[in-house]
C-alpha cells in the first residue's frame, strides 16, 4: 500500500517534471502558442473600447490569459494519449507498473507550470497595451483560480480517455470544440448571471460546463472586488465539479484500460 | 524454473468485416538466462502473443505466467519485472536529454534516484553512448536513439524482456552490437530475451531455442541446430530462365514438399528453391519444369536454414506466406 | 490546368475523405458560428453597458467576422501542404513531378471550397442565433444580386489569400518545425487589422495605414457595402481590394517560386525534424 502511493507520487512527480522540462526547453514553442490567445485578446479589447466601455477591456484580457490554459487543456492533455498511442508511449505506460491516473495527473500539473508563461505574457502584454481597472489581488482569487484549472484540467483527463476510443475523428472534434466552448463558458465575455446578454436556458447549459462558473467568479474578483462572501456558492460548485470531472476522468480512464486490453486496439495503433 | 508458461493461449480478433485467430492453442516455456526466438512471417501472430504476455491484450483462453504471475489475474506484479521495446515505437521527450529521458522511464517503475543514476550511466556505457547522454532528443541521431530505446528497456533491471523485431530498420553494424548485447544480458544477467523476429538469420545466430509460428500455430519448437537437423530432406536451388519465375506454387510440381521462388530482374534468370521428398526427385522436377517450358540452368544442393524448416512445414515460404496473407 | 484540378481533388479528398463530407462542413460551421457570436456578444454586452447599443453594428460585426474566420481557416492550407508533405516524404515527389506552386494553389482552392460552405452557413447560422439569443435581427439584405457581389468579394479575397498563403508555403519550406506559429500570428494579426470586428478608426491613427494596405480590409468592407449598403461603396472598395489582392498574389507567386528555387538549391525541399 505505502509502495503503491510512493510509486504513485513519483510518477505524477517526473511526468510533470518533463512537461516543464519539455515546455522551457524549447523557447519556441511558448512563443508560438501565446500567438493566438494574445492576439484575440487584444483584438477584442479593441472591440470592448469601440463598444463604449474601456473599462471591460480587462474582460479580452483576462479571457486571453485563460483561453492559453484551455487551448493547453485541448491539445496537449486530451489529445496527448491519442498522441502518446501512436508513437507507441502508451504501450510502454501500460506495460510498467504506473498508473495511468499518475501520470495524467503529473501531465495537467506540468501543463499548468508550462503554461504559465502564455499566460503570464497575454496579461501583462494586455495590461501594458489597455491598462484596464484591476481589483488588488484576494484569497478568493486564489482559490477560484486554482479551482478553475482543477476542473479544465479534470475535463482534459476525461476528454483523453474519450479521443482514446474515437480514435482518428477525436483531433478533428477537438478542433471543433475550442470555440462553441470558449462562446458558451464566456471567456471573452459574461454568458452567466446578470451581465449576460443568453436566455437562461442556454445559462444553464452553460453553467453545466466548469469553465463557465470559473470565468464568472475570475471576472467577479478582479473586476468587481467581491471576495469569499460574495463568490463562496461558486467556489462551492467549483470544487464539486473539478472533484466530479477528475473522478469521472480517472474512471473513464481504467475503463479504457480495461476496454483495450478486451479489443486490442484502443491502447496500441493499427498500422 | 520456467520464467515465461504459455499454456493453451489462444487470441480471436472479432472486427465488424471479420473475425481472425491470431493465436491458436500455443504452448511454450521459456528459461530463465535464455535467449528465446519467435520466428515468423508478418502477421504470424507474434505481436500479439508479445502483447499478452506485456498486459496490454487479454488471452481468448488459457494462460500465460511471466515471472510466477499470471498475465490477466496478477497484471501489475507482471508489469514490474518485464521491459519492452519494438523497433516501430517512437518514444522520448524530443526537447528533454536522454538522461532524463532515461530517468523519466526509470520513475514508471519506482527506481529509486540513486539506483536509476548508476543504472543509466552502467546501460549508457554497455551501449556506448555515454558522451550522448546529455544532449537533448531532439539532437541524437537515429541510430543513438535505437540505442536508448533498448537502454530504456533495460532500465527497470528486468527479469523477462520482450523485443519486437529489434533491429527492423537498423544498419548491419548496429544490429550486431544490440544481437551481443542481448546475449550478453541472458548470459551475464541471467535475463530471460524473448524475441519476435522474422529474421532468419537473427533467430539463428543468437537464440538459444527458437518457436517457429505461423498463423497462429506453433510449428516446432527446438535449438536452430535441432530444427535444421529434423529437415531430413534435401534442400535444392534450381536457377532458371525468366520463364521460372512464373511457374507459381512449387508444390505443383511432383516430389516438392515446398520451396520458394525469386525473379532476379538484373540477372534475368529466376531462383527456385524446393524441397524434396527426396534425392530422387530432383531430375523429375527438371524435366517437369522443362515440359513447362522454363529452361533449367543448373543446380546446387543447400545447407538447410530456418525458411526452409518453415517451408517443410508450412509448403511455402515467409514472402508467399505474407502475400497469400493480403487477400 | 489538369495538374491543378487533380491537386484541387486531391486537397478535397484530404480534408474531407476521414469521414462523410457533411459532418466536416458541420465540424466547420459550429466554430465559425461561435467565433461570430463571442464578437456579437462582446460588442453587446459591452455597448449595452454603456448604454448605447447600435443594432446596425451588428450587422457589420456578422458580416465581417464571419468572412475573417473564412479567410483564417483556409490561409493555413498551403504550409499545411507543405509541411503534411515533408512530414510524409510526399512534398519532394510533388515537387519532382512538376512544379509544387500548381499542387499548392489547388490545396488552397480546395480549402477555399469546404471553408465557402462553412463560412456562408455560419453566417445564417449566427444571424439566426442572433435572432433568438438577442432578439435583434442584423439587417443584411440577401437578393440575388447581393449575393453574387458578396461572392465575388470571397473570390478576389481567394486571390488575396493564395498570395499570403504561397508566402506563408515558401516559409514553411525552410522551416522544419512548429511552422503552424505563423499563420496563428497572421491571422491574429488580421483580426486586428483587417476591419473585421471593430472599424479601422477604433485603432491609433497611426496604425490606420496597416489596415488600409491590406486587400482583405477592402474585401471585407466591400462584402458589407453589398449585404448591409451602402451600396454606392462597393465598387471603389471591391476595385482596391483586387488591385491589392492581384499584387499580393503575384508577390506570392514570385516569393514561392524563388523560395522553392532557393530551398532546391540549399536541399529544404525534403529537410524534416522530427
Ligand atoms: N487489434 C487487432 N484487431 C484485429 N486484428 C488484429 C489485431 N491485432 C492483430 N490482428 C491480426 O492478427 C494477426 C496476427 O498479427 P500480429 O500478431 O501483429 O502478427 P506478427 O507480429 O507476427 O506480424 C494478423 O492477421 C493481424 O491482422
Ligand atoms: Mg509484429
Amino acid at each position: 500500500m505505502r509502495s503503491s502511493v510512493a510509486l504513485w507520487l513519483r510518477v505524477a512527480f517526473s511526468r510533470a517534471m518533463i512537461r516543464v522540462l519539455a515546455t522551457y526547453g524549447d523557447p519556441l514553442w511558448i512563443v508560438v502558442n501565446v500567438g493566438g490567445p494574445l492576439l484575440t485578446s487584444i483584438a477584442l479589447a479593441f472591440l470592448y473600447k469601440f463598444a463604449g466601455i474601456p473599462q471591460f477591456t480587462g474582460f479580452a484580457i483576462l479571457g486571453g490569459g485563460i483561453a492559453a490554459y484551455w487551448g493547453n487543456v485541448l491539445w496537449s492533455m486530451a489529445a496527448q494519449l491519442n498522441w502518446d498511442k501512436r508513437s507507441g508511449m502508451l504501450y510502454l505506460y501500460i506495460s510498467s507498473p504506473a498508473p495511468l491516473t499518475a501520470l495524467l495527473v503529473g501531465m495537467s500539473l506540468g501543463g499548468i507550470l508550462g503554461t504559465l508563461p502564455s499566460s503570464l505574457t497575454v496579461l501583462i502584454i494586455g495590461t501594458l497595451l489597455f491598462n484596464p481597472p484591476f481589483s488588488p489581488p484576494t484569497l478568493a482569487l486564489a482559490l477560484i483560480f486554482m479551482l478553475t484549472l482543477l476542473a479544465l484540467y479534470g475535463m482534459g483527463i476525461a476528454l483523453s480517455s474519450l479521443y482514446l476510443i474515437l480514435g482518428r475523428e477525436a483531433e478533428e472534434v477537438n478542433e471543433a470544440l475550442y470555440e462553441p466552448v470558449s462562446f458558451l463558458s464566456g471567456i471573452y465575455f459574461p454568458s452567466i448571471g446578470r451581465a449576460s446578454p443568453l436566455p437562461l436556458a442556454i445559462q444553464a447549459v452553460a453553467s453545466l460546463i466548469p469553465l463557465t462558473i470559473g470565468m464568472d467568479a475570475l471576472r467577479r474578483a478582479v473586476f468587481f472586488s467581491e471576495g469569499v462572501g460574495e463568490l463562496w456558492p461558486s467556489l462551492l460548485t467549483l470544487a464539486v465539479m473539478a472533484q466530479a470531472s477528475i473522478i469521472l476522468g480517472l474512471k473513464a480512464l481504467n475503463y479504457v484500460e480495461r476496454r483495450g486490453r478486451v479489443t486490442g486496439d484502443i491502447l496500441v495503433a493499427l498500422r | 524454473m520456467a520464467n515465461v508458461e504459455v499454456e493453451s493461449l489462444t487470441r480471436v480478433f472479432e472486427t465488424r468485416s471479420r473475425r481472425v485467430l491470431a493465436l491458436d492453442n500455443v504452448n511454450l516455456e521459456v528459461e530463465k538466462g535464455e535467449v528465446f526466438g519467435l520466428l515468423g512471417p508478418n502477421g504470424a501472430g507474434k505481436t500479439t502473443l508479445i502483447r499478452i504476455l506485456t498486459t496490454l491484450l487479454l488471452p481468448t483462453s488459457g494462460r500465460a505466467v511471466v515471472g510466477g504471475f499470471d498475465v490477466v489475474k496478477e497484471a501489475k506484479k507482471v508489469r514490474g519485472i518485464i521491459g519492452f521495446s519494438s523497433s516501430s515505437e517512437r518514444v522520448g521527450f524530443d526537447f528533454v536529454t536522454a538522461r532524463r529521458n532515461l530517468w523519466f522511464f526509470s520513475q514508471l517503475y519506482g527506481v529509486p534516484k540513486s539506483e536509476a543514476d548508476r543504472r543509466i550511466e552502467e546501460l549508457a556505457s554497455l551501449l556506448e553512448f555515454q558522451d550522448q547522454l546529455d544532449r537533448k532528443l531532439y539532437m541524437l541521431t537515429t541510430g543513438y536513439k535505437q540505442r536508448l530505446n533498448l537502454a530504456r528497456a533495460l532500465i527497470n533491471d528486468p527479469t523477462v524482456v520482450f523485443f519486437d523485431e529489434p533491429t527492423n530498420g537498423m544498419d548491419v553494424f548496429s544490429a550486431k552490437k544490440v544481437r551481443e548485447l542481448f546475449v550478453r544480458e541472458a548470459r551475464v544477467n541471467s535475463r530471460t530475451v524473448f524475441l519476435a523476429t522474422h529474421n532468419m538469420f537473427e533467430a539463428e545466430e543468437i537464440c538459444d531455442r527458437v518457436a517457429i509460428i505461423d498463423r497462429g500455430r506453433i510449428l516446432a519448437v527446438d535449438t536452430p541446430e535441432n530444427l535444421k537437423l529434423t529437415l531430413d530432406k534435401p534442400v535444392v536451388m534450381l536457377e532458371t530462365d525468366v520463364a521460372g519465375a512464373s511457374v507459381g506454387d512449387p508444390r505443383t510440381l511432383d516430389g516438392v514438399v515446398g520451396g520458394t521462388v525469386k525473379l532476379d530482374s538484373e540477372s534475368e534468370t529466376a531462383n527456385i528453391r524446393v524441397i524434396l521428398r527426396d534425392e530422387d526427385y530432383l531430375d523429375k522436377v527438371v524435366t517437369l519444369l522443362e515440359r513447362r517450358g522454363v529452361k533449367v540452368l543448373g543446380y546446387q544442393r543447400l545447407e538447410p536454414t530456418l525458411e526452409d524448416v518453415f517451408i517443410s512445414k508450412v509448403g511455402a515460404g515467409f514472402a508467399e506466406r505474407e502475400r497469400s496473407l493480403e487477400v | 490546368m489538369k495538374k491543378l484540378i487533380a491537386s484541387i481533388s486531391l486537397g478535397l479528398e484530404r480534408e474531407l475523405g476521414w469521414t462523410f463530407p457533411p459532418l466536416v462542413v458541420l465540424l466547420g460551421t459550429i466554430p465559425a458560428t461561435a467565433s461570430v457570436l463571442i464578437v456579437v456578444m462582446i460588442y453587446w454586452v459591452g455597448s449595452s453597458a454603456a448604454g448605447a447599443v447600435d443594432p446596425s453594428w451588428i450587422a457589420f460585426l456578422v458580416v465581417g467576422a464571419s468572412l475573417y474566420t473564412h479567410f483564417s481557416s483556409y490561409i493555413w492550407a498551403p504550409i499545411s501542404a507543405v509541411s503534411e508533405g515533408k512530414a510524409s516524404y510526399t512534398y519532394p515527389l510533388v515537387f519532382i513531378a512538376h512544379s509544387s506552386l500548381t499542387y499548392v494553389t489547388g490545396r488552397v482552392i480546395a480549402s477555399f471550397i469546404e471553408s465557402s460552405f462553412s463560412a456562408i452557413l455560419a453566417l445564417g447560422l449566427s444571424t439566426v442565433a442572433i435572432k433568438a439569443l438577442l432578439g435583434v435581427e442584423p439587417t443584411l439584405s440577401f437578393t440575388p444580386l447581393s449575393i453574387a457581389l458578396f461572392a465575388l468579394g470571397m473570390l478576389v479575397g481567394l486571390l488575396a489569400a493564395l498570395g499570403l498563403g504561397l508566402m506563408l508555403a515558401a516559409y514553411a519550406i525552410f522551416v522544419t518545425r512548429l511552422e503552424w506559429g505563423l499563420p496563428v500570428y497572421i491571422s491574429g494579426i488580421l483580426m486586428i487589422f483587417s476591419e473585421a470586428i471593430f472599424p479601422t478608426s477604433a485603432l491609433p491613427p497611426p496604425l490606420h495605414a496597416i489596415a488600409e494596405s491590406l486587400p482583405f480590409t477592402h474585401i471585407i468592407r466591400a462584402a458589407r457595402a453589398a449585404l448591409i449598403g451602402p451600396p454606392a461603396l462597393y465598387s471603389a472598395e471591391i476595385a482596391t481590394a483586387s488591385l491589392l489582392s492581384a499584387t499580393w498574389f503575384l508577390a506570392g507567386v514570385l516569393v514561392y517560386a524563388y523560395s522553392e528555387g532557393l530551398g532546391r538549391r540549399r536541399g529544404y525541399i525534403d529537410l524534416r525534424v522530427t
